[in-house]
């Protein structure tokens, strides 16, 4: 009851013929409620101090500023800093209007969209409903994660320079949630040349410049000035430096040469606060898992799965490893801001009892060695915990650490290893995670279910967001009886912040956009 | 190096006499001082490598995460765990012993096989000289020019981590600083009063380099191989730490450092330990190496 609660509070996937406002659920002609106009108020989203620069050291960064090719939170804080797209998951994972003034959906297969009035993209070219096409058609025909999905998107209508309708080839509830993330404005100008190394947007901050490997640096856009529910630029000037070593991090917040540093390891936690700084530990919308590839032996046999399920202490590692904010999940939904989450569905337990009996039902009571693979710069030491607690029961995990690049490269190579961590951002609207990576069509996927694949694309072509939530549940339960996975925690984030403390909040997306919300208090 | 050089061709025309490359009574055996303080880090070393398994016999892979970053004894720890445990609670002591003994293995076996390559192309590149040392020399300056951790990504990437892709890696890039200089020796060697009267009488290139080439760089090799040990251990550690080394189940001293570094602020003790171990090594392997340099020099003079 927690999600129908959440969701009628989104008012736009409470039914197919309401539409977000920002404020509230609106159904039928009340539609077109208005949010505060482009540029009114500009004072009031004006911070009381601007800093002259704001350094925030990622963990990473991209070497490709191309939207449509990005893959990790880290590449999207940057460019959610640049760009705006016409929706946006809020903190608490709610999808609210951003460029645009209202979004709808007139029937199962129609949106409609109008833009609010006097934005600019960066180059000063007003932001009309041309660029919505132009957006959506980018991303289509890109070799991006996200195109295949876009593919549901038949055409885009502009009705005037502000209003346009998007119309799909069937019934897609999914694709706002995906607007919001894949989906970017950028002008005409703009070509995939100009994308990939000096996006232009109309987002909080300018692009100026990229040194590949080291940093970014952005400034200020003196045009953002309107009520964004993304909030307004807390710098003149913003720079993102790609950090990996976490010590280093440490380091540059202890000095204070950054101002935000992500991904604090937990034992560091009381580092930060000798060092003068604050330590902010969220839960993200995002879980947790090892992938199993269940078109191949022994894997095939849903025993095998469960008893590998079973054979993870899980709670012994988030409460010695990750925090106090991370817990064992029951399937891939990480909390209730999920669509599809189930709060009565009970995690697997920690049995190995229960491993050896169900190894032997499957024959496997001897155990077997399996492959377990990882991208280098995920957490080796959870991994070599569950290396160690699957060897007691049997499991002879031997881990392989790969380059991002190869990790990617092989996600459904039947040589790859049966095994590999997974950890996937944001899971508000499940369709995307589910599409790609347990539908045996999908690009990411090793899982061979008949039954998931149903309830997947029901899910998919469901308009209504409390059926699809329904739909979901009963693919928890599923994914209890057949494992595509060894699930595992919620993702939290820590940061460290030093300079802006009160001025700045994480997301539950967790991109770092610097950016001064309303409701922070100073 | 050039007063190693003449010392060699001195020492050359002493020990043709005495016969083989290895059953020669050596000028070390004259060393008079050789061990003294200068190899107490060596020996520290290899004290806790070699016996390792018999001296802790806990098991350096065993988890417990209840007892992980338990101090060293010293600063309130206890003697369950001597020098404490890390961030998964595994003894330190314990993983320090069986990562110095691969991380010895890895050295020596890299190492020697550096050095077989290595001595052999540079013998045949020096005593031969033509298309022979033009060809070596290219293959040598062609594998200078590849960075070792370059080699290291690029295996990585492409064959995954292992302990005989790392082996490659060392040796593709570590027989090149033995076959540059020994090939240097043979070319001084051959054009030597003593080879060139050999030649004369009629002996073959066969026995000239077993009778006086090869008696003639065994110091410089004994001498080269304790350096490429070091390296090579330092190499194995820095590729490790790097991620591109050993597998993460293997135990290495250089894992063991990048394991801790997360915990540095709290837990100190999780990669200084380890990087202790690693100084030692490489300390003691050098200091060797100039004890052998010295001895066989003294023996000479």
């Amino acid at each position: 009851m927690r999600t129908e609660h959440h969701l009628a509070r989104q008012g736009f996937h409470g039914s197919r013929r309401s539409f977000v406002t920002g404020l509230s659920a609106l159904g039928g002609t009340g539609w077109l409620a208005k949010l505060p106009e482009a540029g009114a108020k500009a004072t009031d989203q004006t911070p009381a101090t601007m800093a002259d620069e704001i350094v925030i050291d990622l963990a990473g960064g991209p070497d490709n500023l191309d939207p449509s090719l990005t893959r990790s939170t880290r590449d999207w804080s940057v460019l959610h800093s640049v760009y705006d797209s016409i929706l946006l998951l809020n903190d608490e994972g709610e999808l609210v209007p951003l460029a645009a003034e209202s979004f709808g959906a007139l029937d199962d297969v129609t949106y409609a969209v109008t833009l609010r009035a006097g934005l600019r993209f960066h180059d000063g070219t007003p932001v009309t409903s041309d660029a919505i096409e132009r957006g959506i058609r980018y991303v289509q025909n890109s070799e991006g994660p996200a195109a295949a999905n876009f593919q549901v998107v038949e055409r885009v209508e502009i009705m005037d320079d502000l209003s346009a309708r998007i119309v799909t080839n069937e019934p897609a509830a999914w694709l706002p949630s995906q607007l919001a993330v894949w989906f970017v404005l950028f002008p005409e100008s703009a070509t995939p040349e100009s994308l990939g190394r000096h996006p232009v947007g109309s987002g909080p901050y300018r692009f100026v410049s990229l040194e590949p490997g080291n940093e970014v640096t952005l400034s200020r856009n003196p045009d953002y000035t309107w009520a964004s529910p993304k909030g307004v630029a807390l710098a003149e000037t913003a720079r993102f430096r790609f950090v990996p070593e976490s010590t280093t991090r440490l380091a540059d917040l202890s000095t204070g040469s950054a101002n935000i540093i992500a991904s604090v390891p937990n034992d560091a936690i009381s580092a930060v606060e000798d060092a003068g700084g604050e330590v902010i530990q969220t839960p993200v919308l995002g879980s947790a898992f090892l992938r199993i590839a269940t078109d191949a032996a022994p894997f095939d046999d849903p025993r095998v799965c469960i008893a590998i399920n079973h054979a993870v202490d899980v709670d012994a590692i988030t409460e010695s490893l990750l925090g106090d904010q991370s817990r064992r999940l029951a399937s891939i939904f990480p909390d209730e801001r999920s669509i599809g989450f189930d709060r009565d569905l009970a995690p697997f337990a920690y049995d190995p009892e229960r491993v050896r009996n169900l190894l032997a039902e499957a024959q496997l009571a001897d155990g077997f060695a399996v492959r377990l693979q990882f991208a280098g710069g995920e957490r080796d030491d959870v991994l070599q915990v569950i290396a160690a607690q699957l060897g007691a029961v049997g499991i002879d995990v031997t881990l392989e650490s790969t380059e991002l690049a190869t990790f990617n490269g092989s996600w459904r190579d039947p040589e790859s290893a049966p095994l590999r961590l997974v950890t996937w951002r944001p899971v508000f609207d499940p369709h995307t995670l589910l599409s790609l990576m347990f539908a045996s069509t999908g690009p990411l996927s090793r899982n061979q279910d008949a039954m998931a694949d149903d309830l997947i694309r029901q899910g998919a072509i469901e308009p209504d967001t409390a059926s699809r939530a329904g739909l979901y549940r009963e693919l928890g339960r599923h994914f209890q009886e057949s494992p595509p996975a060894v699930f595992l925690w919620n993702l939290t984030a820590t940061y460290g912040i030093k300079g802006i403390q009160g001025r700045w909040k994480p997301r539950g997306d967790e991109y770092i956009i610097p950016t001064q919300l309303k409701d922070v208090t100073t | 190096m050039r007063d190693l050089m003449v010392a060699d061709q001195h020492q050359g025309r002493r020990s043709r006499p005495r016969g083989g490359f290895f059953w020669s009574r050596t000028p070390v055996r004259r060393a008079g001082t050789f061990w003294n303080a200068s190899l107490l880090p060596l020996a520290a070393f290899l004290a806790i490598a070699i016996p390792a398994r018999w001296l802790f016999p806990s098991d350096p892979a065993s988890q417990e995460l209840v007892g992980r970053l338990a101090p060293p004894v010293m600063f309130g720890g206890d003697w369950v765990h001597p020098l404490g445990t890390d961030g998964l609670g595994r003894d330190i002591l314990a993983r320090i012993a069986s990562g110095a003994g691969l991380s010895l293995s890895v050295g020596l076996l890299a190492a020697v096989a550096s050095a077989a390559i290595g001595i052999t192309v540079g013998m045949l590149a020096g005593s031969l000289g033509g298309i022979v040392d033009v060809v070596a020399t290219l293959i040598g300056e062609l594998g200078l020019a590849i960075p070792t951790v370059a080699a290291g990504i690029v295996l990585t990437a492409t064959l995954g981590q292992s302990l005989p892709n790392l082996l490659g890696i060392l040796i593709f890039t570590g027989w090149i600083s033995f076959a540059r200089i020994i090939r240097l020796q043979c070319r001084q060697l051959v054009r030597s009063e003593f080879v060139q009267a050999s030649y004369a009488i009629g002996a073959d290139w066969p026995w000239v380099t077993v009778k006086h080439l090869l008696p003639n760089i065994r110091a410089i090799a004994i001498v080269l191989l304790c350096q490429q040990i070091a390296a090579v251990m330092l190499w194995e550690a820095s590729l490790t730490y790097l991620g591109l080394g050993l597998p993460i189940e293997r135990i290495s001293l250089g894992g063991m450092i990048k394991d801790g570094q997360v915990q540095i602020y709290v837990a100190w003790w999780v990669s200084l330990f380890p990087g202790i171990a690693i100084a030692l090594a490489v300390v003691g392997f050098n200091l060797a190496a100039d004890r052998f340099q010295t001895a066989f020099d003294a023996a000479i003079r």
